[in-house]
């Protein structure tokens, strides 16, 4: 129980810094003016909650697709008929996630051009790989006997998967998404390079212009979106253990 | 474990290939740099020779779909793995494409067929069999590439013009992922051995180390560079040796945190994994604790040790592209570089030696854990 | 009830797991399957439950083919325990019972009052009901096993080796504690072991099963006493005797009141008669009082323990 408390505190301690980060930046911004000199070569062209608010989109979006995908792949692989598909679909995710995100991101461009749709598709098959292998061997994992019970008890297939292998395997699952996100937020900042908007545009334009304030103006909200999004599924997994698992 | 195999996938990848070579484009042309240029299809390009060389392979794809011995199936899928470079080269010696500005570029159409053709290599292959397949594509790939026969392509052009770039470049990205990992290795072994013996201390290191890995790698540089640009303007000192807001420095120690966490979490994996017993029966024989350490623990430990350490390498490879954007070098200046220029080509000089490199690191890495794992390990089970 | 003729299944590449069964199970049978590993036995369970095609044959279940019925609506109406029990990890007690009365859209208030019944019918107390598997002892969790699949009140009971993961102790009062439930519920169970003495407890009848064919049948008496091949004799050899004893209360054996006893040679009246045979011979007499609740019930001398166990008890076929 204590646990579950520090958990939810972890979590609201990164959304109020998130959110300070993004509508209150000026408080800080002052400080890292006088620290870092007020140069400032490149020009927002949009409000700092605007570019916060385009990453969001861009990894709920990529998860989002990315998870679906991986269900619907990792249950269609149980298929007998289908089965034989497992091996190569989990070499071609695998190998997916060797390449660099910053390759796969660049290797868009000259297949499907710049802009927020081809970062999406990079990053749907980015992230992939955790989801679909996480689903496949968490239905793995669910013991022979609970699903031969399951059976002999007279449970359709479907109600079988619903109500007993599934639950089960749900844990596992959810622990695939939570690293899709994290690696979806990291590369989604790359994105910035192609054109997709999102923090990252901050970031690599105050590289760029060795603009410390801008620089800082998109790493902080990015970097405390990572540990929201990753305290957020610690929570998820503590609640989740009360079912006696 | 068998693999389950009843020529489905094989019959995907043949498919796919006969898509890809039919329906996409192979090729692209531009007569120079500033027109947008156009995209061929095999079919487009009159000339019949490497349209009949693929409808053979066509031929021979769609006869994998009937034939049951994998010998076979294997040699079709290997003519049908190194067919796009040949027509590849072909294509670009092609005389309506000549010309000393012209610009050829690889088009979707050949990246299909190839990803098809490995898909449908996969399939065929027997095991260690794939092994020596690979290394046949590589080695037809190399002859061609050696005897100039891309030497047409845009890709080519491009190297030819950065020759030396490439290859400092390209060092300075090895260098930056290997020194980097080592210092990791040099930090992260023995923290791990502290940290095994000492639990408390685990939760804080751990955490800070978890941080680290959660934060997105462009942002931990972005967040180093401030310091380091302090440091770099404020003492004379630290700039003498180099330390600023740009190039090697942050990008190394942004490296550095990262290639950490799993040496860490490895070697502490490796430690754990000496059986309880056999620690106990040592310790029961009269051993001390350090000797128990040094003989059963460690030993054992050695090929996740190594393993840690490959992983850390292999994601190096891929943080160090973005060293490029601070100044650091590496072959993401390519990347970059092209992305900015709109090159593809540009691109691809720098993310296609990139994945080889990385492949080819991990595997003699993985190569080297694998021999300490049949020396180390006392026992076969 | 259950009936099946001709049953025949192989696995692939012509092993056959089970060759030209035919099967009879009246109602409120409790038949055991007894064979070794790898005859079958296992297979011709499943294959009456529908969770197995056959080849050719048929089996017949009150009377319908099960061809004939949805594999589910079959299975919801025929009780299954396995070795492992595989209680859903994620539910509790209460709600792995009520898994199947949830199927058949019972009401809340039936399914509590029936979970309420099975936990006092397997000797499990109420609280149990909010607990997870994972809290229960391997003997608890069978009880549980056995509970969820009496839930639905099926006429039919499966059972694949439901004690065998447990350890001797318990499993002994696992089978004592089943015979007393179908003592009050008389179901029709086929029962599938390989342990020899869990058969001659447990069954009406024991069928003897050797590579897919049913070799010999008969009460568990018949089996020990009648002639059989050497298979047999593996099996249901002399010793197995002694086994037998247990099934049969000491009282059951009683020739007649009152006691002559010598003193120190007294048993409770309701232990099984292989534990009065141990007492005798581990005391030295040939002659027990038996006692219930402190009182004289009996005398059982070693004759008249021969002599039953050689003619036969009242509810012994």
């Amino acid at each position: 129980m204590m646990d579950k408390r520090r958990r939810w505190l972890v979590v609201w301690l990164w959304l109020m810094l998130l959110i300070l980060a993004v509508y209150r930046f000026e408080w800080l911004e002052g400080f890292l003016k006088q620290a870092f000199g007020s140069k400032q070569v490149f020009r927002q062209r949009a409000a700092l909650p605007d570019y916060m608010l385009q990453h969001l989109g861009l990894v709920m979006m990529s998860t989002g697709i990315s998870a679906l995908l991986g269900l619907a792949l990792g249950l269609a692989v149980r298929f007998r008929s289908l089965s034989e598909f497992r091996e190569p679909l989990l070499r071609a995710a695998t190998f997916l996630q060797t390449v660099p995100s910053a390759a796969v991101l660049a290797l868009c461009v000259p297949l499907m051009g710049y802009g927020q749709t081809p970062v999406v598709i990079a990053l749907v098959f980015y992230g992939l790989l955790p989801i679909l292998r996480n689903t496949i061997q968490g239905l793995d994992a669910v013991p022979e006997d609970v699903s031969l019970s399951a059976d002999g008890m007279g449970m359709t297939p479907i109600q079988r998967l619903l109500r007993v292998q599934m639950p089960l395997a749900w844990p596992a699952i959810l622990a695939g998404i939570r690293t899709s996100v994290i690696i979806n937020i990291s590369a989604a900042t790359l994105g910035a390079t192609v054109g997709a908007g999102g923090l990252g545009v901050l970031i690599v334009n105050g590289i760029r212009s060795m603009d410390v304030t801008m620089i800082i103006k998109g790493a902080l909200p990015v970097s405390l979106l990572a540990l929201l999004a990753s305290s957020l599924f610690t929570l998820a997994e503590q609640e989740r253990f009360r079912n006696g698992q | 474990m068998k693999r389950d195999s009843r020529g489905k996938t094989g019959a995907l990848g043949a498919a796919l290939y006969a898509a890809a070579v039919l329906f996409l484009p192979f090729i692209r042309y531009r007569p120079n740099r500033i027109l947008t240029g156009e995209a061929y299809r095999l079919s487009d390009l009159s000339g019949g020779l490497p349209a009949l060389i693929m409808l053979l392979i066509l031929s021979g794809a769609f006869l994998i779909l009937l034939i049951r011995g994998s010998a076979l199936r294997a040699l079709f899928s290997l003519s049908a793995a190194c067919a796009p470079f040949f027509v590849l080269a072909l294509c670009s010696g092609l005389p309506a494409f000549s010309g000393e500005t012209a610009r050829i570029s690889i088009g979707s159409g050949f990246w299909a067929a190839l990803a098809a053709s490995l898909v449908m290599l996969w399939d065929s292959g027997a095991g260690k069999g794939v092994r020596w397949l690979y290394l046949a594509i590589l080695a037809a790939v190399s002859a061609l590439l050696l005897t100039g026969g891309f030497d047409a392509l845009s890709l080519l052009r491009e190297y030819t013009a950065r020759r030396e770039t490439f290859f400092i470049q390209s060092g300075r990205h090895l260098a930056l992922a290997a020194t980097s990992t080592a210092a990791a290795a040099v930090a992260g072994i023995p923290l791990s051995f502290l940290l095994f013996s000492r639990k408390r201390m685990k939760r804080p290191v751990f955490f800070l180390v978890n941080l680290a890995q959660t934060i997105p790698t462009l942002s931990l540089l972005g967040l180093l560079m401030a310091p380091l640009a302090w440091l770099g303007e404020n003492s004379a000192l630290l700039r003498g040796w180099g330390v600023s807001g740009v190039g090697f420095w942050p990008a190394w120690i942004a490296l550095f945190l990262y290639a950490v966490f799993p040496v860490l979490n490895n070697s502490m994996a490796g430690l754990a994994m000496a059986d309880p017993t056999v620690v106990e029966t040592a310790a029961s024989l009269g051993m001390t604790r350090r000797q128990v350490f040094l003989k059963v623990q460690l030993p054992l430990a050695v090929p996740l040790i190594l393993g840690g350490i490959r992983t850390a390498f292999t994601q190096g490879m891929g943080n160090a592209i973005l060293a490029a954007l601070i100044g650091g070098g590496g072959l993401g200046s390519f990347i970059f570089l092209g992305l900015a220029q709109s090159a593809p080509d540009l691109i691809l000089l720098g993310t296609i030696p990139l994945i080889a490199l990385t492949i080819l690191t991990d595997a003699l890495l993985g190569g080297a854990v694998k021999l300490t794992e049949r020396r180390w390990r006392h026992d076969p089970g | 009830m259950i009936r099946a003729e001709g049953l025949t299944k192989s696995y692939g590449e012509g092993i056959p797991a089970v060759r030209g069964v035919d099967l009879a199970v009246p109602r409120g049978e409790l038949c055991v399957l007894l064979g070794p590993s790898g005859c079958g036995k296992s297979t011709l369970l499943r294959l009456i439950n529908a969770l197995t095609r056959a080849d050719s044959g048929t089996v017949t279940v009150n009377g319908r083919d099960v061809r004939n019925t949805p594999p589910e609506l079959l299975r919801r109406g025929i009780g299954y325990v396995v070795q492992n029990v595989g209680l859903f990890p994620h539910y509790t007690v209460r709600r792995n019972i009520a898994v199947v009365p949830e199927l058949l859209k019972w009401k809340k208030p039936d399914i509590e009052k029936r979970a309420a019944f099975l936990m006092e019918l397997t000797g499990l107390p109420k609280n149990y009901l909010d607990k997870y598997p994972f809290e229960l002892s391997g003997g608890e969790a069978q009880r549980v096993g056995v509970a969820r699949a009496l839930a639905a009140d099926p006429p039919i009971l499966l059972m694949d080796e439901p004690f065998g993961s447990v350890d001797p102790l318990n499993r002994e009062r696992l089978q004592r504690s089943f015979l007393e439930i179908q003592k009050t519920l008389k179901k029709t169970v086929l029962f599938v072991t390989h342990d020899v003495s869990e058969a001659l407890i447990m069954g009406d009848r024991i069928l003897l099963m050797r590579e897919g064919q049913i070799v010999r049948s008969g009460t568990p008496r018949e089996m020990v006493f009648g002639e059989g091949d050497a298979f047999s004799r593996e099996f249901f050899g002399a010793e197995m005797a002694l086994k037998l004893l247990s099934r049969y209360r000491a009282q059951e054996a009683c020739a007649r009141a009152g006691a002559e006893g010598k003193p120190g040679c007294s048993i409770s009246a309701d232990l099984p008669l292989s534990d009065a045979f141990a007492m005798m011979l581990v005391k030295g007499c040939d002659r027990l009082t038996l006692t219930r609740d402190g009182e004289d019930a009996g005398t059982l001398d070693f004759y008249s323990l021969l002599r039953f166990f050689r003619e036969g008890g009242r509810n012994d076929g």
